[in-house]
């Protein structure tokens, strides 16, 4: 290809990505910036761009401690963990026994677990405050986790599925030649090559529950436990006007960590799908 | 024989349930439960004053199939999932193709992209409230700078609100897509790419003959999860429009969640969940026979 | 003082011998002398430490502020009262769920539960609450300062205090709330300037408002604002205020009669929405979007000449912190008609003590709750987070006056204030979110006043059939 159309393509390239850069980012500096501004200002458009970091501490500050953000990041990271943690382990061998083991009727079991997927929060959200009552774990994090894997369950098996049909079966027959049980065919075999797979499905898993807040406003009376979504509803009141500057900064708070998490994941996905891809 | 090969062997025989069992087991206590309970009370409806619940019989899906905002929220879901839908996939999927370069600084865009849809859902209503403010908001600004001046009032205007919401639901959730179809997409051998262009094949047909087919599956899971979810949440109807103005964004999802939790109509609105289960699980099984879901092998 | 005792006793379904027995311990951690409690009653001094070393556990809504005065002063209850006090405040939607699960079980989780003032009919009708008569007048349990009722708004008094329970009927003579932790009406804001500039005199009926809003309504300046979004507020800030003011009767019948009829298209009913439709046409551009917050904001910005609204954002109207013209502004009673003077609409909250408590959790909850709703705690609460006092003394303390000058046109406003009719059945909630659709869209423009009204009609017919108050 002759240079000077390469270099044409290449720049193009690069404005989209530009492009699609300065759209992606738009999100996190207008939050950053509508965060730096006192309530009074909100009307002024654009914002501008000085920033007075008296208010900066004064907006941060409500949020982190008067509205409990902290506490509420700790709670929201501790209970999606744990969830993603039970999810994949219970997740895994199911998926793994659903994609490559003569079951009968396998495919109706799959599309089964997937349909329950498709029942709106709202229908199950009084049942599962009900049923949390009744094992005297409402307005615990148990009280939460507990729906929460049931939530998260299809989602992971699904993924798995899809990840675990992409290994020949040769793999599985060699073992199995070997004299290895189907547990650790699993383990020792098979779940090496589908790593991206479990990365992938738990990111995914987390992201669902990292967000959820029907079943959560219901479960959680106490301030102590409140995750963040819960934590969300009271920034809007149908008596007092919303502030919009400390609804903004909710947004960088809750937003900075995950972004960080999610670049240190992207490493980590990208190793395990070239290291994977190995065929 | 001894205990141990014969709980060994019991093991083994029974593998496959002990591998299986768990999933089968919890999602039967915790996820069955709940709707059975649900489809319980829909023959039902709750007296609030008397404190009982009163047997209607099929009194509520009567009332579900005579109501007109039911059916127009037919329409309304129909519309704002089809579209989103279909855009999100053919967005995502062009995204995926586009970061298959090696371009610097690739790894950070991607991973800044993926911000709507992990920002929480009432940030992201309060977010979009301000941007599409009519006085303030800096979208209108924005537009206003490339020459639109007079734009119509986009969280009021009957003929704009619908598409206002489908364009912040792609916005939301075109990363989610993006982010199935690339981790695929990366994941393929690059050998079958490398012959296709030493043997001389366009960009054009790469992408159509080998790219495409390659990651349809990745697609296919991802579009299918994406209609799902759309379809049985209401964030943003609830953040930006409140179903309205009259009925106009009104969808299946809002119009339950709307009468059982702001009018306690709680037999009412899950008779109009199960509805929605019964519609998209018949939805799926016509998909299945068209659409090969999993690839066998 | 005998027969007081009996009645408290049978009223609660404990017996008398077992009242006693209560009564006795707690005189006896109160460190009395006196064994039983017909003599302590009849020592008639207040004493606030009769029921020292209990725990009483509130439950508020969020995100009104409500929380904030008794979190400040769980130190000083528990010095003056000996009672430890926990306060939990949830969102409108779970608080009010988890109010009918409380109050259903065999014993309530909360002692001091706070309703909000649309709910009354179904909870305190539904017999859920204890009646506080005899706490009121007992003597050693009520501070002699206490002063129910004469320092409530009467009108008040007859919606989140008193209910009838047999008859199903707002008002009588059995008290089951007390009005708290915040009330609150709609009044007038208007910015001095704008009209004193233009030469026109405060509006005192709504052919005046229109007109003075399409005078001042210029280049930049709008001549007013409204909810006039898809949403609850519509109705009860902006339409009510003109229905009820312009003499509007919103039912006639009874629920119980079965000929609970809505009077949506008559003339009153249309003139309300035709003034809205004319006000939006002198109001911001886009207030078809408009819920409470952009409306308020837009005033705060110095954008809009006149605005009804809560007299709750009065605090935040007259704060040079949060509003471009806090010091050009002023409030007023909301215009009426030509022989009706404004009538606003009545909102508010109301504490009371559920019925399934044991005697002494209901006794050390009224210690509490006598407390919060207190003449110098309601003002504590005003003065540091500028929620809507509950009693008149504060609506005319002179010292808060002079700090927050709109506050005797609010307590004016709580003495005129109209409640809405429909908050007495369990569908309220439905009927106002329907009225509010329809006329939205007449506001935006996709239908007139007339065929809107017709529409809420229609749809208020089918509700109340299907509920039962209409046949």
């Amino acid at each position: 290809m002759p240079i000077l159309t390469r270099i044409f393509k290449r720049s193009i390239s690069y404005l989209t990505l530009i492009i699609i850069a300065l759209v992606g980012i738009f999100p996190i500096a207008y939050l950053f910036l509508l965060s730096t501004k006192r309530r009074i200002d909100i009307g002024d458009v654009p914002p501008s761009l000085k920033i007075e970091w008296a208010v900066v501490v004064e907006n941060y500050k409500e949020v982190l401690f008067d509205r409990s953000y902290i506490s509420s990041t700790v709670n929201t990271l501790t209970i999606t963990s744990v969830v993603v943690i039970i999810s994949l382990i219970i997740g895994t061998p199911a998926a793994y026994a659903l994609s490559r083991l003569k079951i009968k009727g396998s495919e109706r079991i799959s599309s089964t677990i997937l349909s329950l997927r498709f029942m709106p929060p709202v229908a199950v959200a009084i049942p599962i405050l009900l049923s949390m009552r009744f094992l005297h774990v409402a307005n615990t994090r148990i009280g939460l986790i507990i729906p929460y894997v049931a939530f998260s369950l299809p989602l992971v098996i699904w993924i798995l599925i899809g990840f675990f049909d992409e290994i020949p079966t040769e793999i599985d027959e060699a073992a199995e030649i070997d004299g290895a049980s189907k547990w650790r065919t699993l383990m020792q075999v098979l779940i090496p090559l589908v790593r991206p797979g479990i990365v992938v499905a738990g990111i995914f898993a987390a992201i669902f529950i990292w967000n959820e807040f029907l079943v959560g406003m219901y479960v959680i009376d106490s301030e102590s436990l409140k995750t963040v979504p819960i934590a969300d509803a009271g920034l809007i009141s149908a008596q007092r006007p919303i502030d919009w500057n400390v609804a903004a900064t909710v947004g960088v708070v809750t937003l900075i960590p995950l972004l960080i998490g999610s670049m240190a994941i992207q490493k980590h996905i990208v190793q395990g799908i070239t290291a994977g891809a190995v065929k | 024989m001894n205990k141990i090969s014969n709980s060994k062997s019991f093991l083994l025989r029974h593998e496959t349930k002990t591998l299986i069992g768990p999933a089968i087991v919890y999602l039967g206590l915790f996820s069955v439960f709940p709707l059975l309970y649900s489809l319980g009370i829909s023959f039902f409806e709750f007296d609030r004053v008397a404190g009982k619940w009163n047997f209607l019989g099929l009194g509520n899906y009567k009332e579900i199939l005579s109501d007109k905002t039911f059916w127009s929220a037919i329409v309304v879901t129909a519309v704002m999932v089809g579209v989103a839908l279909i855009v999100e996939v053919v967005a995502g999927v062009s995204l995926a193709i586009f970061f298959g370069q090696k371009l610097k600084g690739s790894k950070f865009v991607r991973a800044i992209l993926i911000t709507p849809m992990i920002l929480n859902p009432v940030v992201v209503g309060l977010m979009w409230r301000a941007l599409l403010n009519p006085q303030w908001g800096l979208f209108n600004w924005f537009i206003g700078l490339i020459g639109i001046d007079n734009p119509p009032i986009w969280l009021a205007d009957p003929k704009w609100t619908l598409w206002t919401l489908i364009f912040v639901d792609i916005w939301q959730w075109t990363p989610f897509i993006f982010v199935v179809v690339f981790a695929r997409y990366q994941a393929l051998p690059t050998d079958v790419f490398e012959s296709a262009r030493v043997d001389g094949a366009s960009p054009l047909k790469i992408i159509r003959y080998i790219t495409l087919p390659l990651v349809s599956s990745a697609v296919v899971f991802a579009a299918i999860f994406r209609g799902i979810d759309s379809f049985r949440t209401f964030d943003l109807v609830y953040g930006l429009t409140f179903g309205g103005p009259g009925r106009s964004t009104t969808t299946l999802s809002f119009y339950s969640f709307e009468n059982g939790f702001v009018y306690y109509r709680y037999g009412f609105s899950s008779a109009l969940s199960y509805i929605m289960v019964i519609m998209a699980t018949i939805g799926f099984t016509v998909l299945l026979k068209w659409i090969p879901v999993r690839r066998t092998h | 003082m005998k027969n007081q005792v009996g009645a408290n006793a049978a009223d609660s379904g404990v017996n008398r011998r077992d009242f006693l027995k209560v009564g006795a311990t707690a005189a006896a951690v109160a460190g009395a002398s006196s064994v039983g409690m017909a003599e302590s009653a009849s020592a008639a001094s207040y004493n606030p430490k009769k029921f020292a070393g209990t725990t009483v556990k509130i439950l508020l809504v969020d995100g009104e502020r409500d929380q904030e005065g008794i979190k400040d002063k769980i130190s000083e209850i528990q010095k003056t009262h000996g009672i430890k006090v926990e306060v939990t405040a949830l969102a409108l939607g779970a608080q009010l769920e988890k109010i009918q699960s409380v109050l259903r079980a065999p014993t309530s989780e909360y002692d001091i539960i706070d309703n909000l003032g649309f709910t009354v009919s179904g909870v305190v009708g539904g017999g859920l609450f204890t009646k506080l008569n005899d706490y009121i007048a007992n003597k050693e349990l009520t501070a002699s300062n206490y002063n129910y009722p004469a320092d409530f708004p009467a009108g008040q008094l007859d919606y989140t205090s008193r209910y009838d329970v047999a008859n199903n009927k707002f008002g009588g003579k059995d008290v089951y709330l007390i009005p708290g932790m915040h009330s609150g009406s709609v009044i007038m804001f208007y910015r001095k300037d704008l009209l004193a500039a233009a030469g026109i005199p405060v509006p005192k009926n709504w052919d005046d408002y229109i007109d003075a809003a399409r005078k001042l309504n210029s280049g930049k300046i709008s001549g007013t604002t409204m909810i006039a979004a898809n949403d609850v507020s519509l109705i009860l800030v902006d339409w009510y205020a003109r229905f009820a003011s312009m003499g509007g009767k919103l039912m006639s019948g009874t629920p119980g009669a079965k000929n609970y009829k809505p009077n949506l298209t008559g003339a009153t009913a249309v003139r309300a929405v035709q003034h809205m439709i004319d006000c939006a046409e002198v109001s911001p551009k886009g207030v078809g979007s408009f819920g409470f917050t952009e409306s308020v904001d837009a005033f705060s910005r110095g954008d809009v000449a006149l605005m009804l609204c809560w007299s709750t954002i009065a605090g935040s109207a007259f704060n040079p912190a949060t509003s471009k013209v806090a010091s050009k502004i002023g409030a007023v009673q909301i215009p009426g008609d030509a022989n009706t003077s404004g009538r606003p609409i009545r909102g508010g909250w109301g504490l009371g003590i559920p019925k399934n408590l044991p005697q002494k959790r209901k006794d050390a909850a009224w210690m509490v709750m006598q407390y919060i709703t207190s003449a110098s705690f309601d003002k504590y609460q005003m003065d540091n987070y500028q929620t809507d006092p509950n009693r008149r003394g504060t609506y005319a303390d002179a010292a808060l006056n002079k700090k927050y000058p709109y506050l005797k046109v609010a307590g004016q406003a709580m003495e005129n204030a109209k409640m809405l009719d429909v908050a007495l059945i369990p569908e309220c909630f439905e009927l106002v979110g329907e009225a509010a659709r329809e006329f939205n869209l007449a506001i935006v423009g996709s239908q007139t006043a007339k065929q809107a009204c017709a529409n809420a009609q229609a749809s208020w017919e089918k509700i109340l059939k299907r509920a039962g108050h209409l046949a």
